[in-house]
């Protein structure tokens, strides 16, 4: 339970990848651009999708994608090992994110956008009948998702698109790890409940 | 009232069944092109100004290698003049009484030395002497038997 907390460096892999991450950024620093590329094609999805749900739209959320890429190429001299890559580059987005909204005045909201999403097809051996149900599912989650509080949207986004523990998440958004546990919490049940009769026939 | 470990292992089976239809639903959403070329452009130009800065810091470094050497050899000339220093302050606070038996025995032997020099010194002056001596008794007797033969001329 302790790894679901917080400390997941004990999962396989994770040591692993940070590393490599690591190795990457020296790279960058020695003058090897395509290092860095590499990295932001690792997380270009994962952060494209966290801001787009947490912004206005593709427009927005493109130039905030920018925005955070520039803030984190300045901020990558500081870099240090300690912190996971995929935490500092989301934190440096959460506070874009909040700079923006406070200077734009508008409060992080889905309205925008949701209704566009192009969402892929599901495994090409899954029935028709299953794909529009899973496409339906996918709308329905998506919608359920944009009306979320924002404070628990970034917790089910931080989770689900950069998989960062609550430890992480708790010490991104400046509370307690009780707090994005009972964030995280109210979410899932509000999905769950609104997902509803869709999610039962796609089970 | 559930626990707090029951909680949390409620919160993980729950996520478990939400993750994978989130994951599956994902919208073919990402960068726009003209976004992706920018930061691609600003990654080169960074890296470029990395290697650049790379470059004239290993320039600097080699460039000042004679210096650094010079001023090594400085420093240790240095260290080494004030460990002979500190070494010889240090010898005369604590060697100093022990040095002394030392020096009387040098004094004493010197002492025994310059003796024997002035005892042969002596020997020589009294040889002399009696050189002398001997010379002035022959030389006497030699004016006793001139002064002999002038008497004998004379009669």
């Amino acid at each position: 339970m302790q790894g679901y907390l917080g400390n997941r460096d004990e999962r396989k892999g994770t040591t692993v990848k940070s590393m490599d991450e690591y190795c990457q950024i020296q790279q960058f620093r020695e003058g090897n651009a395509e290092a860095l590329c590499a990295l932001v094609d690792a997380h270009q999805a994962s952060l494209f999708r966290f801001i787009l749900h947490l912004t206005q739209g593709r427009d927005d959320a493109d130039e905030i994608f920018q925005e955070v890429w520039i803030k984190a190429l300045q901020a990558l001299p500081r870099y240090e090992h300690r912190q996971r890559f995929a935490s500092w580059l989301f934190k440096i987005a959460h506070r874009v994110i909040i700079d923006r909204s406070r200077r734009k005045k508008y409060a992080t909201s889905f309205d925008d956008g949701i209704e566009n999403l192009d969402l892929p097809h599901t495994a090409e051996h899954s029935t028709p009948f299953h794909r529009l149900a899973n496409q339906e599912l996918g709308r329905t989650i998506h919608a359920a998702v944009h009306q979320l509080p924002a404070e628990q949207r970034e917790v089910f986004l931080l989770r689900m698109e950069a998989d960062l523990s609550f430890k992480e998440i708790a010490a991104l958004q400046k509370t307690s790890i009780n707090t994005a546990l009972a964030r995280m919490s109210y979410a899932l049940e509000k999905l769950r409940a609104r997902l509803g009769q869709a999610y039962r026939e796609i089970t | 009232m559930k626990t707090k470990p029951e909680k949390q292992r409620d919160l993980a089976a729950l996520e478990r069944e939400i993750r994978p239809i989130w994951q599956n639903n994902q919208p073919a959403a990402g960068p726009s092109d003209q976004t992706k070329d920018r930061i691609r452009t600003a990654i080169r130009h960074a890296a470029a100004q990395n290697r650049q800065k790379n470059h004239a810091e290993r320039a600097s470094a080699s460039g000042n290698g004679i210096f650094f050497r010079w001023d090594k050899i400085w420093y240790a000339t240095l260290a080494a003049a004030a460990a002979i220093l500190l070494l010889l302050g240090t010898m005369r606070v604590w060697h100093l009484p022990g040095t002394q038996p030392d020096l009387h025995a040098e004094l004493a032997e010197l002492e025994q030395d310059i003796s024997q020099e002035l005892g042969e010194l002596e020997i020589l002056i009294w040889d002399a002497l009696a050189e002398l001596e001997h010379e002035t008794t022959s030389n006497a007797g030699l004016l006793q038997a001139l002064a002999l033969q002038v008497i004998l001329w004379e009669d």
